[in-house]
């Protein structure tokens, strides 16, 4: 038979358990109404840096040249990762559960294939503004 | 490239702080000012979150211009506590369960905040109208409405 | 990259910055530039705001209505004078969006928006235009064929005549969301009537080309008759003409074509 630890969660509820039939406020709501909840996008890590990825505006469209010169040269830039130093991607459907073939890069090769898709990711010091630069 | 010196009032309380130009009022609130209420969801006008009132009125951080609001009056879901007690829109919130993950939240009180200020007795389909800049993709915005409503008729939960 | 922020209390000196500058761009309500600035749009290096007061001011007590390009569609939406407007001023955005956005911003606004252009097109504006050289008067109409070369000017205001009776003027904005969204197209039409006769038809339709155009060939099927029902399928019929729609997420080139004529249908015989 299993002990019912009351004693774990005194401070959350009655120690009765006497719960239906009675609204039960979530213990996240005071956070959320008064927006103290926090969030990712809330953390401020020592040193961290910002990554904002490039993404297509062409539907299907043949990568020719990827110029990063610029974003390269802004301030606060740190590095331009391109589709070449993320040749596997681990993190998709498929390669999760060891299919074997991964045809889906985490940034595009030669080739877009949907509007949107990433074609390369700038880590910056900041968000605010890493350039862009479309490609044709 | 010199920084802009910008004073303006955030929740009745006199700031002055840097920017660099081009700054929106959302990263201006949140990496100068340290208020972590409004949200940053798209920053390009389409989901809300980041919504706070300028003078009164409802405007989007986001694609505010920092240096635009100087010496103007910014109001964040941070000020919106009357002391120690929530507000009417805050309690109707929590009563209706109208925050689910929450992160729509400051920008639906806001949004909330700027049609009672005005019309303190709303339609529902103004409800609807006042929100419709706000995205939420948890509730279903039934609750929403429903504690806005709420707030507005001064009543508590309706079940 | 940081932008410079230049703010001139006159619009002389704004015209100049950003005539003489290439990479300047005017904020108005800044809801399509800051988008851009936040998207790292690298092509703006400086911002350019004037805060002379002209620029935000409404004149609607006269036959001919003044709007400052600065005025917002909050502004307009509060304006008794300006009940005919209310319609398309709502049509725009959330509530925040109508606050911040401007009529001048949106003579630049690319489809799927431009919605309150529309209108004014349909009004048959007259847009006053601030360059490097000096101010003029432009048609909307000639003035949004060359919009891609417009940059490097700054509109101060635009006016038109108020339409003679509140039915005169009809708008419609088709949107899959509602009460906001996008347009699949927007129409606006002025039906000035003499006698039972319309004089001077326009027709105006938005995301039907990649500015607002008029359907000249509607215009030519309303011109000189009256609103009946075989003039109204006549307009319909000829709404596509000239049109160039595009493809976007809203929908197709082809469903637009498909639905223009049916829409302009229901906004002449005025229905819901
Ligand atoms: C969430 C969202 C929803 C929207 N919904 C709609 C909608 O339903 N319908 C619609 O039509 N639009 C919509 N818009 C687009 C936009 O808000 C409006 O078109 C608005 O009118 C743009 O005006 P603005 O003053 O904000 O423009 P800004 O961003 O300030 O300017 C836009 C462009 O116009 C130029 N410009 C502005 N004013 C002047 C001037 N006086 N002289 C010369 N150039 C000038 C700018 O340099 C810039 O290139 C939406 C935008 C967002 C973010
Ligand atoms: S972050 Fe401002 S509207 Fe989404
Ligand atoms: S509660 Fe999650 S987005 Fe609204």
């Amino acid at each position: 038979m299993l002990e019912l630890r009351k004693d774990i969660f005194a401070d959350e509820r009655d120690d009765n358990l006497k719960e239906i039939g009675k609204g039960t406020q979530r213990q996240d709501m005071l956070g959320h109404v008064t927006g103290t909840s926090p969030y990712f996008d809330d953390h401020k890590l020592q040193g961290m840096l910002h990554l904002k990825v490039v993404r297509s505006a062409h539907p299907h469209a043949r990568l020719r040249r990827v110029d990063t010169s610029e974003a390269e040269r802004s301030q606060g830039v740190r590095r331009v990762i391109r589709a070449s130093d993320v040749p596997r991607n681990l993190n998709t459907l498929l390669s999760l559960i060891n299919f074997g073939k991964d045809d889906e890069p985490s940034l595009a090769v030669d080739k877009v294939r949907y509007k949107g898709e990433p074609i390369v990711a700038i880590v910056a010091d900041s968000r605010a503004r890493p350039t862009r630069r479309l490609p044709r | 490239m010199a920084k802009t010196p910008l004073q303006f009032r955030h929740n009745g309380r006199d700031v002055a702080i840097f920017v660099d130009g081009g700054t929106n009022l959302l990263v201006a609130l949140r990496e100068l000012i340290g208020d972590m209420t409004p949200k940053f969801g798209c920053g390009q006008g389409g989901c809300g979150t980041c919504s706070v009132l300028i003078d009164g009125e409802l405007h989007l951080s986001c694609l505010t211009l920092a240096e635009t609001v100087a010496g103007r009056s910014v109001e964040t879901l941070d000020g919106l506590k009357e002391g120690p007690n929530l507000h009417p829109l805050q309690r109707a919130f929590a009563d209706n369960f109208a925050a689910q993950c929450g992160y729509c939240t400051p920008g639906m009180l806001m949004a909330a905040k700027a049609l009672l200020d005005r019309n303190p007795q709303p339609s529902r389909a103004e409800v609807v109208e006042a929100i419709s800049g706000n995205i939420c993709r948890c509730t279903g915005y039934e609750p929403i409405i429903n504690a806005v409503l709420a707030a507005a008729s001064g009543g508590r939960a309706r079940a | 990259m940081p932008v410079t922020v230049k703010t001139f209390t006159s619009t002389h000196d704004a015209a100049a910055a950003l005539s003489s500058d290439r990479s300047a761009r005017y904020l108005g309500g800044g809801t399509l530039v800051m988008r851009a600035l936040n998207e790292g749009d690298i092509s703006i290096s400086t911002v350019v705001r004037a805060s002379d007061h002209a620029m935000t001011r409404i004149d609607a007590t006269g036959s001919r209505i003044t709007l400052g390009a600065g005025v917002t569609f909050a502004r307009i939406l509060v304006e008794r004078d300006l009940a005919f407007l209310h319609a398309p001023a709502r049509s725009i955005g959330g509530p925040a969006v109508r606050n911040m956005g401007t009529v001048g911003g949106n003579l630049f606004a690319p489809v799927p928006y431009g919605d309150f252009t529309v209108a004014m097109l349909a009004l048959d504006a007259t847009v006053s235009v601030q360059g490097g050289l000096g101010g003029r008067e432009i048609a909307l109409d000639e003035f949004l064929q060359s919009r891609d070369r417009q940059t490097g000017v700054l509109v101060l205001a635009i006016s038109f005549a108020k339409p003679g009776s509140a039915e005169a003027f009809r708008y419609r904005k088709i949107a899959r969301i509602k009460p906001k969204g996008g347009a699949v197209i927007t129409l606006a039409a002025h039906l000035p009537v003499n006698g039972s006769r319309i004089v001077g038809a326009r027709v105006a339709l938005g995301s039907m080309a990649p500015t607002p155009i008029r359907a000249r060939a509607a215009e030519r099927a309303l011109e000189g008759r009256s609103l009946d029902a075989s003039t109204i399928s006549a307009a319909a019929a000829a709404a596509v003409e000239g049109t160039s729609p595009g493809d976007n997420a809203l929908a197709s080139a082809w469903y637009r074509r498909e639905i223009v004529g049916v829409h302009l249908k229901r906004l002449l015989s005025g229905q819901e």
